[in-house]
């Protein structure tokens, strides 16, 4: 335990170089910029990163995906004060409180207990990550093969029912990213699958390609058939008021008043619910802020500029951050750290239950990046930048969609020198676009691509070493867990949910 | 009066599950022509593929279901999308990924943006500002590639 505090702290020794820490503060302003921008994504951030991290070091690629993450988690909150539009879907709730306080006159508190709620969030977040990834880790070394099956299982079923609304519509998806997984060279024997007579598809697809087709060039065709209703783009924005800085600064008072069991009960919820898979930020927050107003002294201010709401959700999508974190250790949870699971195994890391004990240093400066990038840099940026915050959404779509469409096709190439990959992230990208306007998700599609091998390869070995007899993942006690508990979610999310909305209509 | 549901191949809800299942046929189709290098019984590398099929079927069988019931049931839906541009756009990745690697980085990027910028209806009044952005567009992502990541971008002839 004592060397795992050291190797951390080490971390922070790493952030100390200038070129790290230049980055961390480039990837912080990216995270912000994409978060802040409503429709862009800190997820897309991190996936346009993802071929620079080829020629980036693997700490610092790691060090710009934390920065970007915070950052994209909390930026959301500025335009959903400013203007009513959530830059990030987790920051639905600070909208519903922070724009009334904006129309109030009181747009810069908003903005300042969002920022400090945010950093308060991600720092006990972080602080909950450091202190329990050893245990997580050394949890995870008592799966055996059975129980890995079932764990990889309940991820993927979990995060399916986890999009509400589109239970079936997301099952096809994760199944369609698993069997883009099973293409190329078998993963138990050297037999290759679904290459239809081509050599390129030996090799398997590529992680890339998926991911900057799916959230890159999919999201520009989005815009693209958008663009006619919603005319020259642009948020409208009428006359911007003018932002002291000083005005940011929250009052002890309305400190007081919110009450510091606030941040602390939100932040254990955001990181409980960040280590959940297919969770994220949203639910976080809303759990968080369905709480705040139950043990509210004022519940009524609930809805009409209430600084705890704000506070409560805040707080929790930025702990989620730290939370999310902790399932990385093989399994991911949600689409960035999926794909920041992607920039390790680009890195040639191997994810899994041996990352802590073999790769700490490595992953060292991305926690202490977490916790830099929410003590410091929430604060600073909303100092120096607040006031230009306004400006970010009359950015037009025209520059900005064509900028992100050359960097994801400029990227996939550079990643490998290949016009295949081109081509695939292009075909990626189309094929993402028609299931997104038919409704269905899109990270279920990267989940079940990224989380398939290991699912084939445990249920493989487990019913190999059963003579396959699949009653070995109801003996195996950790895989019945498992199992277990992916009944009692699926009972729980989807099951009674759906018995209610029955009975209710 | 519930409006007429549109023509079934207009509909995306029955369309993209309908695609779908024809290239899970082709999938299923392909994994019992998997070979295996030794005998393993059931569980050899077609296992997994044609339990993922089966389960695909089931899955899109619910969608399916859905989509019928919606069709049914509900209005026809208002279809606020528009095809053409995004049709464009794809038009014009492909052509950029066919000239990428022959004509260079410079080359075709400058003509892809500009045209992008059409698509997207940038400043339909201002030539000047869209050729500006065009070549702006085109030089940061020059320098942020080629000189601050050192990746080797290709050129046309060698120098461009």
């Amino acid at each position: 335990m004592s060397d795992f505090l050291w190797q951390v702290l080490g971390g922070f020794a790493a952030l100390g170089q200038p070129e790290v820490f230049a980055y961390l503060v480039i990837g912080f302003l990216i995270g912000a910029f994409f978060g802040a921008v409503p429709g862009l994504t800190s997820v897309l951030a991190i996936a346009l990163l993802l071929p620079l991290t080829y020629s980036l070091d693997v700490v610092t690629a790691l060090v710009m995906c934390a920065s970007i993450f915070m950052a994209g988690m909390y930026a959301g909150s500025i335009t959903a004060t400013t203007i009513n539009i959530p830059g990030a879907p987790s920051s639905m709730m600070t909208s519903v409180e922070g724009y009334p306080l904006m129309q109030q006159g009181k747009g810069a508190n908003a903005l300042g207990h969002a920022a400090l709620a945010s950093m308060i969030g991600g720092v006990i977040g972080t602080l909950l990550l450091i202190g329990f990834m050893p245990l997580a880790a050394e949890l995870s070394l008592l799966i055996r093969t059975p129980g890995k099956f079932s764990l990889v299982f309940f991820a993927l079923v979990v995060i399916a029912i986890a999009q509400r609304d589109a239970l079936a519509k997301s099952a096809v998806t994760t199944l369609l990213g698993i069997m883009f997984a099973t293409v190329g060279v078998d993963v138990m024997e050297p037999v290759p699958r679904f290459t239809f007579g081509t050599e390129t598809l030996v090799e398997g697809i590529d992680m890339m390609p998926i991911i900057i087709g799916a959230f890159a060039i999919s999201e520009v065709l989005v815009q693209a058939a958008d663009q006619r209703g919603a005319r020259i783009v642009d948020v409208p924005l009428e006359a911007p008021p003018a932002i002291l800085r000083r005005d940011f600064v929250p009052l002890l008072a309305e400190i007081r008043e919110i009450g510091w069991g606030t941040y602390l009960k939100s932040s254990i919820i955001g990181y409980l619910v960040g280590v959940l898979p297919g969770a994220g930020g949203s639910m976080a927050a809303f759990l968080s802020y369905a709480e705040a107003m139950r043990r509210s002294r004022r519940p009524e201010l609930f809805g009409k500029g209430s600084r705890e709401g704000i506070a409560a959700a805040e707080t929790a999508n930025n702990s989620m951050c730290g939370g999310a974190f902790v399932p990385m250790l093989g399994i991911p949870g949600d689409p960035t750290t999926a794909v920041v699971l992607g920039v390790l195994v680009i890195n040639g890391l191997q994810p899994g239950t041996r990352l802590l004990e073999t790769q700490l240093p490595l992953i060292a400066p991305m926690m202490a990046a977490l916790l830099v990038s929410a003590l410091l840099l929430i604060p600073l940026t909303l100092f120096l930048f607040g006031p230009y915050f306004l400006k970010i959404v009359s950015i037009r779509k025209a520059p900005l969609y064509s900028c992100i469409a050359v960097v994801a096709l400029v990227g996939a190439y550079v990643a490998t020198y290949s016009i295949f990959q081109m081509a695939l992230a292009l075909f990626f990208g189309v094929l993402a676009f028609f299931l997104r306007r038919a409704g269905y998700p899109i990270v279920t599609l990267l989940l079940g691509f990224i989380l398939g091998p290991d699912l084939e390869q445990y249920l493989r070995r487990s019913l190999s070493l059963n003579d396959g007899d699949p009653s070995i993942f109801l003996t195996s006690l950790d895989s019945l867990f498992f199992l277990v508990l992916t009944a009692v979610f699926v009972y729980f999310m989807a099951l009674r949910q759906h018995r209610e909305r029955s009975t209710t209509s | 009066m519930a409006a007429k549901p549109l023509a079934w191949w207009r509909d995306r809800n029955l369309l993209v599950p309908l695609c779908l299942l024809l290239a899970t046929t082709i999938y299923l189709a392909a994994a019992f022509q998997v070979s295996t290098a030794f005998s393993q019984g059931l569980v050899d590398a077609s296992f997994t593929p044609k339990v993922v099929a089966v389960l695909m079927y089931l899955a899109l069988l619910f969608v399916l279901r859905d989509a019928l019931r919606a069709r049914r049931t509900a209005e026809r839906a208002a279809d606020e999308t528009h095809f053409a541009d995004p049709l464009k756009i794809v038009v014009l990745t492909a052509a950029y990924i066919a000239a990428f690697p022959t004509v260079g980085y410079v080359l075709t990027t400058l003509p892809y943006v500009y045209l992008l910028f059409l698509v997207f209806r940038f400043d339909e009044r201002s030539q000047l500002k869209r050729i500006a952005y065009t070549a702006a567009i085109t030089a940061i992502f020059y320098l942020l590639f080629a000189e601050v990541f050192s990746v080797r971008l290709p050129k046309a002839g060698g120098w461009l």
